[in-house]
């Protein structure tokens, strides 16, 4: 196995390249577990930017640490917002499920989850503009969450369906 | 005949009564509210915020909240009683919540039954209204809204027979005339309620016989056909009460606002007192002025009511013990926000006719900010005195204008529109269209990165003399900052040093077509010449239409149209409008999130660099700086994780300042940006994007540990090929070991 991958990512390998993968800095709170996409290599550190004494750039480029230590995140009130969201669009009330989604989105807009509940909103709506709009916005901010992004990528082709 | 001519008189008298008392009396004018204040466990809260807040919406401090608007403290935990509020999605109710905080805000939330709460939003404050052209404020109330002792007040010192009287109350004129003769002057009126509001509402101010007539008949005709507690009702929104500017305050309801603070069903019997004091001339007794003029007034009308029987000696005496408790507008709540303001009237015209918006009574809720609206005027005025006082300026000579935006959903959070906040003047947040210099850089490069097949943030660009003919065939010799040409630079270091030459080369290149419909992308909507000086920003625009293209960058390359408005809804609270959030993709985000990593190297290691002078290392933000020739404008735009600013600093006769962005605009902007506590760039790359490890100045491929390696990040499949001497000695080295290892395995 270890021999395979060497192969197959051989120069990456030989290198010591690093990749940052999607899912290693969180600050938004992705749904599930970031999974490593399939194209990046094994290993899974973040370059040591300051590595390169002596240089003259060297620390813009160090990846942004994750931000979620930074501050507690509103986890439950975001959580009771998506509840209410959801109870309201069972109800038949789309615009008071967007309301607290957007209140939800003022309060974590990093959050890849809410983005997309507003995107599913919408497209019940027949706002497919918006619903494709939110729905691309969800998946820049959706990390590794394969499930996020293949939902993601159903709302924007029935959106442009729709259109 | 004379008395059929007085008879039809009486009935034309009739109708302008019955049109005006059954249509709608008074324009309401449209209300402006702040954001809610949304508490949570997480909330970068502190408890002096929440104190702030309360007391910006005239919450009183208590030792326990019992009744709505009353808050206390004990320790960490703050305790209030908030009032009911009607929100555009329903009502919230009024509640006692209990908010614990520790070091980094709001600890826990519950409520006065101790059951935990997830989240509560605060009512929002009041910030202005959007009143017609003739300058009357009046926030309306009903007759049951009117406290019992306002009520008593008002009859024992304007007319203590309103209940008995038909209109006129000729004992009260035989009683005023007697007082008068006595006094030798004008001591007392005789005209009832009824009378002083008819004058109001239907006659010219002038004196003579007939308009006296009128009156009286018009008294007797509305007494007739109206019951008198919709007469009360009529004179308590009607009455005249203060001025604020060129505002005129209407009613008692907008003056207990005006005055205290406070819903005027709230106000205690020394409150009301003083309102009533102040109808015999409101600018004379203005207690804010004149507060010994106006205690002493308040007395006597608590003095007439304990002799008039409605009130005992001992709760006068109380009530005389007590102060004006007049707030101070400017420190306490009721701030109006001018320059906000404004831009919400702006978007709202888009939607609604000007005289829907100054008569309907429609609320308007707004993304407004007051915290940091607060930190934003505070920071600008020390700034600019200290830029003033090393550069021993004038004091006042330099102006500024700043936009605060929350970027991922593009809304205006605060606005300033020049030094004297609160100010009704010219607002250049919106109306200063000037050049903005460098700031358009960031446009071309991130172009030039959306094209990852030819540019790569190491490809080389020739910072190199260049002279370019315009179409009337004058010679364009662009100059860099320090007059100096640098040579091959790799692309970032072009942005980081902000080089003019290498950028206009870049641009040429690129296209000034493509860089045009570029910006129109980004959402900049005035008409851009396609000449090559807009390279350099020969492009002019406002602050607050530079912040609409930061927010892209700011935002992953989504466009959202900045807003000031959330919800409007009419006067009963039905949703008329909802302005939702709208996001657009107009760039890809990895050529984004290379723009946002080198513009996180201007603050670091380039023309930003004085940022961190002000804030910690730790906080990582992005940003350009931007000047303008003969150093007329000094700009600088940035982003944090959750915020955006832009700040500009010039001066209104377009002198030169002497400043560049790094010395004028980006001080004032690192001030606000530390006084806000942002959260840090904390961007997850997008899959699009792989780092790898270069040398910065050759763009040669190196490994982890090589001489001045840096792990920089690169559209996949654009990373470099060429490949570092080091790391073609280690990877010559390593290719024995490889050898060996498989040898032996």
């Amino acid at each position: 196995m270890r021999m395979r991958i060497e192969k197959r990512y051989r120069c990456w390998e030989i290198l010591g390249l690093v990749v940052l993968l999607g899912g290693c800095a969180s600050s938004g709170g992705p749904p599930s577990a970031p999974v490593r996409s399939k194209q990046t290599p094994v290993e899974h550190r973040m370059p040591a930017g300051d590595s390169g004494a002596g240089a003259s750039v060297t620390r813009p480029y160090r990846a942004p640490a994750p931000v979620s230590r930074a501050r507690p995140q509103p986890h439950r009130a975001v959580a009771a917002l998506l509840d209410r969201a959801a109870d309201r669009q069972r109800a038949g009330d789309l615009d008071g499920a967007a309301a607290a989604l957007e209140r939800a989105l003022r309060i974590a807009p990093d959050d890849a989850r809410i983005w997309n509940r507003l995107a599913r909103v919408r497209l019940a709506q027949g706002r497919f503009r918006q619903a494709a709009g939110l729905a691309a916005k969800s998946n820049s901010l959706a990390g590794g969450d394969p499930g996020l992004r293949a939902d993601n990528d159903r709302i924007i082709a029935r959106a442009r369906a729709g259109r | 005949m004379t008395l059929l001519v007085g008879g039809a008189y009486v009935l034309h008298l009739s109708q302008v009564v019955r049109v005006k008392f059954e249509g709608k009396r008074w324009a309401v004018p449209a209300r402006v509210f702040a954001r809610p204040l949304e508490l949570y466990p997480g909330a970068p809260i502190t408890r002096g915020r929440l104190e702030t807040e309360l007391e910006r919406l005239g919450y009183r401090r208590v030792k326990r909240p019992v009744a709505p608007a009353q808050w206390s403290r004990h320790g960490e935990w703050i305790e209030f009683h908030s009032r009911p509020f009607l929100f555009w999605d329903g009502t919230e109710p009024a509640r006692r919540v209990k908010v614990r905080f520790d070091g980094n805000g709001v600890a826990s939330l519950t409520t006065g039954q101790g059951k935990t709460l997830d989240l509560f939003r605060l009512e929002p404050p009041v910030i202005g209204s959007i009143y017609p052209a003739h300058r009357e404020d009046r926030v309306l109330v009903s007759r049951e809204a009117l406290p019992d002792h306002l009520v008593a007040a008002l009859l024992a010192v304007e007319d203590r027979r309103f209940y008995q009287h038909h209109g006129i109350d000729l004992g009260g004129i035989a009683r005023a005339l007697v007082a008068n003769l006595r006094a030798g002057r004008t001591v007392q009126g005789g005209s009832t309620l009824t009378q002083q509001l008819v004058k109001n509402f239907f006659l010219t101010p002038e004196r003579s016989l007939k308009r006296k007539i009128d009156e009286a008949l018009m008294a007797l005709i509305v007494e007739a056909r109206y019951e008198k507690d919709e007469i009360l009702e009529a004179y308590a929104n009607e009455v005249y009460l203060g001025q604020d500017g060129d505002r005129a305050i209407h009613g008692f309801g907008l003056a207990a606002w005006f005055y205290f603070n406070r819903p005027l069903e709230e106000l205690e019997l020394h409150e009301t007192a003083l309102l009533v004091a102040l109808l015999k001339g409101a600018s004379w007794y203005n207690p804010r002025l004149h507060p010994e003029r106006a205690r002493r007034r308040r007395d006597l009308v608590l003095d007439l009511m304990v002799r008039q029987g409605v009130l005992t000696e001992a709760a006068a005496r109380r009530a005389k013990a007590r102060p004006l408790g007049v707030t101070d507008r400017r420190r306490r709540g009721g701030a109006r926000q001018t320059a906000f303001v404004e831009l919400v009237r702006r978007q709202l015209r888009r939607d609604y006719r000007e005289e829907d918006l100054t008569s309907e009574g429609l609320r308007i809720f707004t993304t407004f900010d007051p915290w940091a609206q607060a930190q934003m005027e505070r920071t600008l005025a020390q700034g600019l005195a200290a830029i003033e006082k090393a550069r021993k300026l004038p004091p006042g000579t330099l102006e500024a204008a700043a936009v605060l935006v929350s970027p991922q959903a593009g809304e205006v959070r605060a606005l300033s529109g020049g030094r004297r906040a609160g100010y009704a003047g010219f607002n250049r947040a919106l109306d200063a269209i000037r050049p903005i210099g460098s700031l358009i850089k960031p446009a071309v490069y991130l172009l030039a990165l959306s094209q990852p097949d030819r540019y790569t943030l190491v490809t080389p660009l020739e910072d190199e003399p260049l002279a370019l003919k315009d179409g009337q065939g004058r010679v364009w010799r662009p100059r860099n900052y320090d007059r100096k040409a640098h040579g091959r630079v790799p692309l970032h270091r072009a942005l980081a040093e902000s080089y003019n030459l290498a950028t206009v080369r870049l641009g040429l290149d690129l296209g000034l077509e493509s860089v045009v419909a570029f910006l129109r992308r980004l959402g900049v909507e005035r008409s851009v010449q396609p000449v090559p000086a807009l390279l350099l920003g020969a492009l002019s625009l406002s602050p607050l239409e530079v912040a609409q293209m930061y927010q892209v960058f700011a935002a992953g390359g989504f466009r959202s149209p900045l807003r000031a408005i959330r919800e409007v809804t009419d006067a009963e609270g039905r949703p008329l409008q909802r302005y939702p959030v709208e996001v657009e993709q107009v760039v890809a985000p990895g050529p984004t999130y290379l723009l946002v990593r080198n513009l996180v190297e201007v603050v670091r290691e380039g023309t930003g660099k004085g940022v961190r002078r002000h804030l910690p290392d730790t906080v990582e933000v992005a940003g350009k700086t931007g000047t303008t020739n003969g150093l007329r404008d000094s700009w600088f735009a940035g982003f944090s994780g959750d915020w955006l600013a832009v700040v500009w600093v010039g001066r209104d006769d377009n002198r030169g300042t002497g400043l560049t962005g790094a010395t004028g605009a980006l001080p004032l902007w690192a001030r606000l940006m530390k006084a806000l506590k942002p959260l840090p760039l904390g961007r997850v790359p997008p899959e699009s994007v792989v780092h790898v490890w270069v040398e910065p100045d050759t763009g040669r491929l190196t490994a982890e540990g090589c001489p001045g390696a840096v792990a920089m990040p690169f559209i996949r499949g654009s990373e470099p090929r060429i490949r570092s001497d080091c790391l073609e000695a280690r990877s010559r080295k390593r290719g024995v070991v490889d050898f060996l290892e498989e040898l032996f395995q």
